[in-house]
Formats: structure tokens, C-alpha cells, sequence
């Protein structure tokens, strides 16, 4: 019973400390409500996750076609084939993703530079004469852009080159038409191929807008959430996890922390005297440590689902990562801080090993999606927190044998950090 | 000039052993290495492979299927990696769920048949459409599958005009020309008639086509952060002063109240400079980040910016009572200022009314700053608002610190 009792004395002092409740749930909140934030704008329209909008100044200098004057589509007509992309680019489905204005080649450099508009389109003289066939070579359209912009001019660039595809497509077509005919001894008259490039023309111009095909879409594993998770939702438990796993070993350090303090106030000299046994102490300490995480995680895991509505996961592979979370954050506490000699040493920790432990362990969340994704699968098992996070992604996409596997893993962490650390501390102390 | 000798004496309590090193200028590098490595820092010319890993399954084997994989060889987005034929689709949707690959994709029995008789590319892919690698595959995909789907649409037309033009229905004959303009088209859309080409303002003031450095990004994002981290231990001198009897005692043998204030900040501001000398020599050597190129500016901004994060940590040793509330003081403004500010992502990427928040943060401004002298080739005339607002927010921040300390 001693030993509950200094682990209560424990946790009444580090409930009572702004400092260590900052750390346990002050920070890994406000780094979620910060990306909530970040991503999710503030509410109304904006509070799901969005492209950004590009303004973008749009310059045509295409000189058209003598031979075809007019391209109808969808009851316009325009006088070449850069009207008719300007035309579309205006139209009301782009107006969420860019800001269109028409401007001369000066003004549209100039306005990049200035940082009026985030890209200039500037579509080039002979842009109908290539792609009605009429001109050997290639022709380019230049996307000249903003440098400090990143993705908003690579999404408007895509949506363009989508419909120049569409346009492409027609004299393509027509080529491969006119080639196939040929090679059997049939010609078109010029009546004739005039009559056909416009109608594939169009059928493009339609096909590249829409960019509809056959293709089915299947969910990488069956083991999807019962219920839908945003893109949002998925950032916010990514960045949340993360957090609460990096702090989880800040609170298992600081705890076990709380031995060293002692020893240099000299209370731990007071303790030891009076008829407890050391093993009862040190195990006293280590509970304050693994009780502290407890509540500081199933706070985070319940603030996350209430207030974000994240979905962790099925309660079994939850439950059991959290098992294994506490068991691994509060006996690595143990084992470091039976390393450090006193308190000043200890800032070392926090400031070193726990921070770049930490940040290794959790880098998985950052590189989802980057050419550094599959590097980033490995590199972090070789920490601690690695482990962790492995195990809360296994939870969260429902894959309990997984789980179970990494929980493993993480128990024989814990059982060989606490093994170590228990030996040394037991062995200062005797 | 006792301010001086008060910032020497806090400039030894801070060096006088290794620690601080580490979140001056240990952290920042090690942060910049990430951030850059997450945002392509090191991808260039000569680097290992760095398309998404796709597998394919081809159900059929034929000249059709020979075609679509070959256009999806060819890809710069996607890196085709033909999966075992006894491969099942279970079994490609866990390698996937596992993220063994970005996304899988199976060309199924009956695909040539499809694509012949109804001109209709269907395909099945296995990916998340929640994550950036999906969605990069599934465009890819889909713009490949439309540029065979016209090739198809081409070849049924191609036959469709012969057997009208020739009068003829000899199946031979149009499978030929149906084959002949498939094949024309698909070769076609390897180099189609208009491309695009991108071009950006160079730092020097031309145009031309670049690719962005990401740690023009990272590293002041990191510089600026770690600069506010660095904080803790300094403010902490100010309260330790405080609670020790030194202040009382330094102001019972006239120093004035100034000179204590404008030691620590001094001190603060040469904390902090010192750290910006170190990291944009870093950046400059090792990142091929150009600071120099407009070394006046350089200059400038990381004064403004010094000057910013010196009154910050004034206050916070002003504010905080015991030396733990240094630490939250300090944290607190530097997540939310490096959040708010774009330290950690690009602004751009985020929603309209965050970009409009975040020029009320000081790190928006040192951002705004050093990406207009890397990428822009900006020079001290261009880069005057960024240095004012930063002058501007340390005046905020001082003169509480003043009134507050006079007060005490």
C-alpha cells in the first residue's frame, strides 16, 4: 500500500504543476487545434479541408487559323482554340479553384513578380495551328509562377493541360484517323477532314472537361472505419497521435524524473530511512509514472474523439496500443533517468535525446504521400516511439493482428527498458 | 555602459556549458533536414527512383495490354512494378493498405475485348483517395486511360469512316485500320502538339525555368521557431535574477532600471544572432540557399527578426514568476506563431482567412522575408515591409516588458 501512496503523493504534485500539465495535454491540444485550424479554416465555408485558389492572369496571344474561323462548343463560338480554352477556364466549375483575368504578356509577368497573381498561362501564337495539325512541330504554353507558391499553380496547371489533352486529342485523333485510312487506299476530302477535325475536336474539348472512364476505385483493405473519415479528421488524428505519443515519453521521463529531484532535495535519504523498503519506493515512483501516462492518454484519445470526432479505431486494437503505450513510455522514463546523475543532466534529455527520439518516431505522419514515405516505414522502428505510432496507425485502420504484433514489440521494449532501469536504480540506491 | 557588462554576464550564464546548443542550433538543423526531405529538398537530377511504387496486375497478356503498360512505364508520376501472376486482388489491397505500394492496378480478362468492341478503358485501382499518393496515381491513371480511350475512339472512328468510305464490311480490313490508328494515336500522345513548360522569376532577376529549393522554406521556418525555443533558457536567467536578490542588489548599487533591461535584451538579441549567423552560413554551404546574394537584406531582416524575438523573451522573463512558466511562455507563442506564420507548411497551401491571420504574426513576416530574398532575389528595397512590421512587433512586445518591470 506504501507504494500506492507515493505514487498518489506523486500525481497530486504533477496534476498540481502547470509545467507538467502543459506538456501532458496543454501542448498536444493546442498542436491539434492549431492544424484544425490550419486546415480547416474557421468554420462556415471553409471548415473542411480545401484546394487553395490561385489568381491567375491569363495571356492569348494565339493568332487562330485561316482555314477554320470559327470553333463552336457548347453554343459559343470562339476564333481559335485559345479563346475557346480561355472560355472554359472562366467557366463557373474553375471559379472555386482560380481567379481569371486576361491580360497582355507585360502586365501578366509583371502582376506574377508583384505578387498580384500567382501564375501567368500565357498560350502561344501558334497554339490552333498545333493542334489543328497545321504545324510540324510541337508548340508550349507557358505556366510562369509565383516561386513561393506551391500548389496552387500545380493544380491550375493540371486542370489547364487536362483540357489542352482534351483539344490535343482532336488533331491526334484526326492524324491517327487520316493514317489508318490511308494505309488502305482511302482519302479524305478537305471538306471532309475539316468537317471531322471540329467534331473531334468538340468530343475532346467535352472528354477532357469531364476526364470520365471506367476506372473503379477500391479502398486499399475491407478493415475501413464504420463510419467516413474527412481529410481533415485524418490530418487531426495523424498530428494528434503523434503529439500524444511524443508527449506520452516527455511525461514518462519527467516522472521518472521525480526520483533524482528527491534525491537531491533529500527526501528520497528521508524516505529510505524510515521502514520502507527501497524496492517499495522505486516501485512506488515507477507507478506515479505509468498511472500519470494512463490518464494523460485516455484524456487525449477521448478529448480527440469528442471534440474531432476522430475514429482511433475498433476499441480492441485500441485498447491494447494503449496498453502497450503506457507500459513503453513510462518504463523508458525509467530506463533513461537511471542513466542521468542528477537534474541538470537531465535537461540534456529533454532537450536531445527525447526530441529527436521523438520526432524520428512520429516523422511517419510527415512524409505520407512524399517520395520519403517508404524510407519513413522503417527508419522510425528504430526508436521507441516508432513502435508507438506503427501500433495507433495499426489501430486506427482496424488491422488488430498488426496491432497486436506491434504491441508485442512495444511490451518487449518496455520489459527490457524497465528491466535495465530497475537494476541500475535499485543498484544506486542500495 | 553597464548594460554591456550585464549582457556579457548573461551571455556566460548561457554558453557556459553546451546545452543551449541544441535547441540554437542542433534542433533547427535537424528540423530543416526533415521539413526539406518532406518538401523534395533532396530530390534532384541523379537521385534513386522516385515515382510511386504502383503494381500491376494484367489479367490478359496481348498487344492491347502491351500498349496501356508501356504508356504507364513511361510515366514521371507513377513507377509500374508487375505483380506476381498468381497475385489475387486481396492480396494486391492489403500490399497497398501495408503501403508496400502507392496503389495497385489490374488490367482485367477482358480489358482488349472492352477497349475493341465499346472503346471503353476499364480498369480497376486499388488506392486511397484520401491520401496525396492516391490522389497523384489516380490522376495519372486517369490521364493515361483518356489518352487510350481517344486512341480507341480513334481507331472505331477510323473504321467506321472506312467501311463507309470503301463500302465495305470485310473485318480484316477494319481490325487493320482500327489497329493502325490505335496504335498511330497512342504513339502519338508521347510527344502530343502542345506541352507545358514552367518558368518562374530566377533570384537573379531573370527568367527561367527552376525548381524550388525546399529549404527555402524549411530553414527560416526552423530559424524563426527555434529562435523563440531559445527563449526558455534565456528568460530563465532574468527570473533566476530576480529570485536569487541579484536585481534588488544590482538596483541598491544604481544601476538603473534601463541598463538591466537593456542588458538582457542585448543579450538575448546576440543569443539569437549568433544562431542566425550559424544557420545561414549553414543554409548558404550546405542548403544552396543564396543569402549572400543580397547580403544587406540578409542582414536587415535577421536583425528585424532578432530584435522581434529579443523583446519577446524580455517579456516572458518579465512575466513569468517561476522558471517553468518561462518554458510555457515561451512554447506557447512560438506553436502558434510558427503555425499561424507558415514556418511549418507553405502558406499557400492553407485556407484564404489563415493567410489573412497570419500577417498579424511576427513569423509570417521573417518568412515573407527570407523567401523573398531566396526565391525572389529580393534585395533591402523590396524586403522594407517585412523588416517594419518585425521592427513594429518588437515594440509591441518591449514596451509592456518596460512598463512592467518599471512597475515591479
Amino acid at each position: 500500500m506504501k507504494s500506492i501512496t507515493i505514487a498518489l503523493k506523486d500525481l497530486s504534485r504533477a496534476f498540481r504543476s502547470m509545467f507538467a500539465l502543459a506538456f501532458m495535454f496543454g501542448v498536444p491540444i493546442l498542436m491539434a487545434l492549431l492544424f484544425a485550424f490550419l486546415f480547416g479554416g474557421v468554420g462556415g465555408s471553409d471548415a473542411e479541408f480545401s484546394v487553395p485558389k490561385t489568381t491567375v492572369q491569363i495571356v492569348n496571344l494565339d493568332a487562330g487559323n485561316e482555314f477554320v474561323p470559327t470553333f463552336e462548343f457548347e453554343n459559343q463560338s470562339a476564333g481559335s482554340l485559345g479563346e475557346m480554352l480561355v472560355s472554359i477556364l472562366q467557366k463557373e466549375n474553375f471559379t472555386d479553384l482560380m481567379t481569371l483575368s486576361l491580360a497582355d504578356e507585360t502586365e501578366a509577368r509583371s502582376a506574377v513578380d508583384e505578387r498580384e497573381a500567382g501564375l501567368a498561362i500565357i498560350i502561344p501564337a501558334d497554339f490552333t495551328d498545333a493542334l489543328i495539325g497545321m504545324t510540324e512541330d510541337s508548340t508550349a504554353i507557358e505556366f510562369y509562377k509565383d516561386p513561393e507558391l506551391s500548389l496552387g499553380p500545380q493544380i491550375t496547371e493540371s486542370i489547364v493541360m487536362s483540357v489542352v489533352d482534351g483539344f490535343s486529342s482532336g488533331v491526334i485523333s484526326m492524324d491517327a484517323i487520316l493514317k489508318g485510312l490511308g494505309e488502305q487506299g482511302v482519302e479524305l476530302s478537305p471538306a471532309q477532314q475539316a468537317q471531322l477535325i471540329q467534331s473531334l475536336t468538340q468530343e475532346g474539348e467535352a472528354n477532357g472537361q469531364t476526364q470520365s472512364s471506367a476506372l473503379t476505385i477500391l479502398p486499399p483493405t475491407d478493415n475501413t472505419p464504420s463510419e467516413p473519415t474527412s481529410l481533415l479528421q485524418t490530418i487531426i488524428r495523424s498530428i494528434m497521435g503523434g503529439m500524444m505519443i511524443f508527449y506520452a515519453f516527455y511525461t514518462g521521463v519527467s516522472a521518472a524524473q521525480t526520483i533524482l529531484q528527491e534525491q537531491e532535495r533529500g527526501t528520497l535519504a528521508r524516505l529510505f530511512i524510515s521502514p520502507t523498503p527501497t524496492r517499495t519506493i522505486l516501485n512506488g515512483k515507477f507507478l506515479a509514472g505509468f498511472l500519470m501516462i494512463v490518464v494523460q492518454v485516455i484524456t487525449l484519445l477521448t478529448f480527440g474523439r469528442l471534440v474531432f470526432r476522430v475514429n482511433w479505431g475498433p476499441f480492441p486494437s485500441l485498447a491494447v496500443f494503449t496498453v502497450g503505450l503506457v507500459a513503453l513510455a513510462s518504463s523508458f522514463g525509467i530506463f533513461v533517468m537511471s542513466f542521468v546523475k542528477d537534474t541538470k543532466q537531465a535537461g540534456i534529455i529533454y532537450g536531445a535525446l527525447l526530441t529527436f527520439t521523438g520526432m524520428l518516431g512520429i516523422s511517419s505522419i510527415f512524409t505520407v504521400g512524399t517520395s520519403a514515405e517508404r524510407a519513413f516505414e522503417f527508419i522510425p522502428l528504430m526508436v521507441p516511439q516508432g513502435w508507438a505510432m506503427h501500433a495507433l496507425q495499426a489501430s486506427w485502420e482496424g488491422n488488430l493482428i498488426s496491432s497486436l504484433l506491434l504491441t508485442g514489440g512495444m511490451l518487449v521494449w518496455a520489459l527490457v527498458f524497465f528491466l535495465i532501469g530497475n537494476a541500475r536504480f535499485k543498484k544506486r540506491f542500495a | 555602459m553597464k548594460f554591456i557588462d550585464i549582457a556579457l554576464k548573461d551571455f556566460y550564464q548561457l554558453f557556459k556549458d553546451w546545452k543551449p546548443a541544441i535547441f540554437l542550433v542542433i534542433a533547427p538543423i535537424l528540423f530543416t533536414l526533415m521539413f526539406g526531405f518532406m518538401f523534395g529538398g533532396f530530390s534532384g537530377p541523379g537521385n534513386a527512383d522516385q515515382r510511386l511504387p504502383v503494381a500491376v496486375l494484367s489479367e490478359e497478356d496481348n498487344a492491347l495490354t502491351e500498349t496501356i503498360l508501356t504508356s504507364f512505364s513511361t510515366s514521371k508520376v507513377i513507377r509500374v512494378e508487375m505483380a506476381d501472376n498468381d497475385a489475387s486482388l486481396e492480396s494486391l489491397r492489403q500490399a497497398v493498405a501495408d503501403e508496400d505500394y502507392a496503389a495497385a492496378l489490374i488490367i482485367p480478362a477482358g480489358f482488349s475485348q472492352q477497349v475493341r468492341e465499346k472503346s471503353e478503358v476499364a480498369l480497376t485501382a486499388v488506392l486511397d483517395e484520401n491520401s496525396t499518393a492516391g490522389i497523384s496515381v489516380q490522376q495519372e491513371i486517369t490521364t493515361i486511360t483518356s489518352q487510350m480511350q481517344t486512341a480507341a475512339n480513334a481507331g472505331s472512328s477510323a473504321a467506321a469512316l472506312y467501311a463507309q468510305q470503301a463500302g465495305t464490311t470485310n473485318s480484316a480490313e477494319m481490325e487493320a485500320v482500327y489497329n493502325n490508328a490505335f496504335n498511330t494515336a497512342m504513339q502519338a500522345w508521347q510527344s502530343p502538339p502542345v506541352t507545358a513548360v514552367e518558368s518562374q522569376t530566377a533570384p537573379n532577376g531573370s527568367q527561367q525555368s527552376g525548381d524550388e529549393n525546399a529549404f527555402a522554406q524549411s530553414l527560416p521556418g526552423m530559424m524563426a521557431q527555434f529562435a523563440i525555443a531559445g527563449l526558455m533558457g534565456a528568460a530563465e536567467i532574468i527570473i533566476q535574477e530576480r529570485k536569487s536578490g541579484a536585481l534588488d542588489r544590482m538596483l541598491g548599487m544604481a544601476v538603473r532600471r534601463r541598463a538591466v533591461l537593456a542588458g538582457h535584451w542585448l543579450a538575448m538579441f546576440g543569443m539569437i544572432f549568433l544562431q542566425f549567423i550559424i544557420l545561414v552560413t549553414f543554409g548558404q554551404i550546405f542548403l544552396r540557399l543564396d543569402f549572400l546574394a543580397a547580403p544587406l537584406a540578409t542582414l536587415a531582416l535577421s536583425v528585424a527578426s532578432c530584435a522581434f524575438v529579443a523583446s519577446l523573451g524580455l517579456l516572458i522573463g518579465i512575466l513569468a514568476k517561476i522558471p517553468e512558466q518561462s518554458a510555457i511562455f515561451a512554447l506557447i507563442p512560438m506553436f502558434i506563431f510558427s503555425g499561424l506564420g507558415g514556418a511549418w507548411v507553405p502558406l499557400d497551401i492553407l485556407g484564404e482567412s489563415v493567410q489573412k491571420i497570419a500577417r498579424f504574426t511576427p513569423v509570417y513576416w521573417i518568412m515573407t522575408g527570407f523567401r523573398d530574398i531566396l526565391l525572389r532575389g529580393a534585395g533591402l528595397t523590396n524586403i522594407w515591409p517585412s523588416i517594419l512590421a518585425l521592427l513594429g512587433f518588437s515594440a509591441i512586445f518591449l514596451i509592456p516588458a518596460v512598463l512592467l518591470f518599471n512597475k515591479k
